[in-house]
């Protein structure tokens, strides 16, 4: 409780002034327009509607501006309007004449009185004129860049931090919203690879399913072949056993004999003609 | 109209923002442009009463202030218009004192 109202009387607005800004909350529109800058720019925009409206008269009461150099006055002090006055009726020398004869008239009168005080008024003005004419630039000089500082300092750089800190703080919720707009893409991209993922899984499945079977298919058909290649030499070596058996030693001497005999038949059949007698 | 109010005549809508240098009655003849004959009807048509009073000096003020005090760069003629104002006040104030010091008696 009393943190929400330290907070929100500013005294810690030094400590949350040095932080950058960022969004603390997505803000709907509805309280857009209760924002203590919505409604600053609701009251300068009412406060327009009042002063510079259609029935406005800006003709016989213009808006009251700071002029930037004090009225023109004659010896310093007497208003250029009061010579003006006296031009239209008596001419230039008119004032001066006026002047003159006024202070004749006071002092020949005796309404001023020259006594021990008459020395104080010479010695004041003197003073003045005098300052002024010697100091009196260097001051107006300084006097000029001191309010142009305190000008900058209070009134110019605070309304252009505040704007900086506006538009930064724009920006960075114009960024929010950009990204909040990203992430309807960015579900897009992720549910497609999901998608993605789940279908290669699925190959992946099918792939070792398919190999399972052909290792097994493969197996099966390796069991038959050896059986059968097994079958195969036994049976042979089997008949070639017992045909070795059954042969008898007079079998085998028969059948050499035969042999032989058949080779010489063969040969002489296949004897090549009977070459001429070498010479002797 | 109390302490611390617009005058009545005073409408936003129209002038703008206030500003207390300014009349917003009726506007008459500028003193400076009265004719001399018509002095006494022009005096006749303003109003003595107090607060009347109190507005015009307030008025003549911020003329005075708006127009030599409050300037970007003010000269020093509201600096010497003070001063003699106030001794010239202050030497109507003690009068009697300084007309003890006249050297002729009868002018």
């Amino acid at each position: 409780m009393l943190s929400t109202f330290a907070v929100r009387s500013g005294a810690f607005t030094v400590l949350l002034r040095s932080q950058a800004p960022r969004v603390l909350a997505v803000v709907p529109v509805g309280s857009r327009s209760k924002s203590a800058a919505a409604e600053r720019v609701r009251d300068w925009e009412e406060a327009s509607k009042i002063f510079y409206g259609p029935e406005r008269d800006t003709k016989n009461f213009p808006h009251p501006v700071m002029a930037d150099r004090s009225g023109k006055c004659r010896m310093g002090f007497i208003p250029e309007e009061w010579f003006n006055f006296f031009y239209e009726k008596t001419g230039v020398t008119g004032p001066y004449v006026f002047g003159v004869g006024l202070l004749t008239t006071l002092l020949s009168k005796e309404i001023w009185v020259i006594d021990h005080g008459f020395a104080e008024v010479i010695g004041f003005y003197g003073a003045l004129w005098f300052l002024t004419r010697t100091i009196g630039p260097k001051f107006a000089n300084w006097m000029d860049k001191r309010n142009e500082t305190t000008t900058e300092e209070r009134f110019i750089k605070p309304i252009r931090d505040a704007k900086e800190t506006a538009q930064k703080t724009i920006a960075v919720n114009e960024k929010a919203i950009w990204r909040e707009e990203g992430l309807r893409y960015l579900w897009d991209a992720k549910r497609e690879n999901v998608g993605l993922q789940l279908e290669a899984a699925y190959r992946q499945r099918l792939n070792e399913i398919f190999k399972d079977i052909k290792r097994r298919l493969d197996y099966q058909v390796e069991v038959g072949s050896v059986k059968r290649r097994f079958e195969q030499q036994h049976l042979v070596n089997w008949v070639v056993h017992n045909v070795k058996q059954s042969i008898t030693p007079q079998q085998e001497t028969a059948s050499i004999k035969d042999c032989i005999a058949n080779l010489k038949r063969l040969a002489a059949a296949n004897a090549p003609p009977a070459a001429p007698a070498p010479a002797k | 109209m109390g302490f611390g109010e617009y005058p009545p005549e005073f409408n936003p809508k129209i002038h703008g923002p206030y500003h207390p240098a300014r009349y917003y009655g009726k506007a008459d003849i500028p003193f400076g442009q009265v004719k001399l004959g018509e002095l006494a009807a022009w005096f006749g048509r303003r109003s003595f009463s107090p607060p009347a009073m109190v507005q015009c000096t307030t008025r003549a003020y911020w003329r005075w202030a708006t127009k030599y005090l409050l300037p970007n760069r003010t000269s020093a003629a509201p600096i010497v218009h003070f001063t003699g104002a106030l001794a010239v006040a202050y030497y109507f104030l003690q009068y009697r004192s300084h007309t003890n010091h006249r050297h002729a008696k009868y002018h």
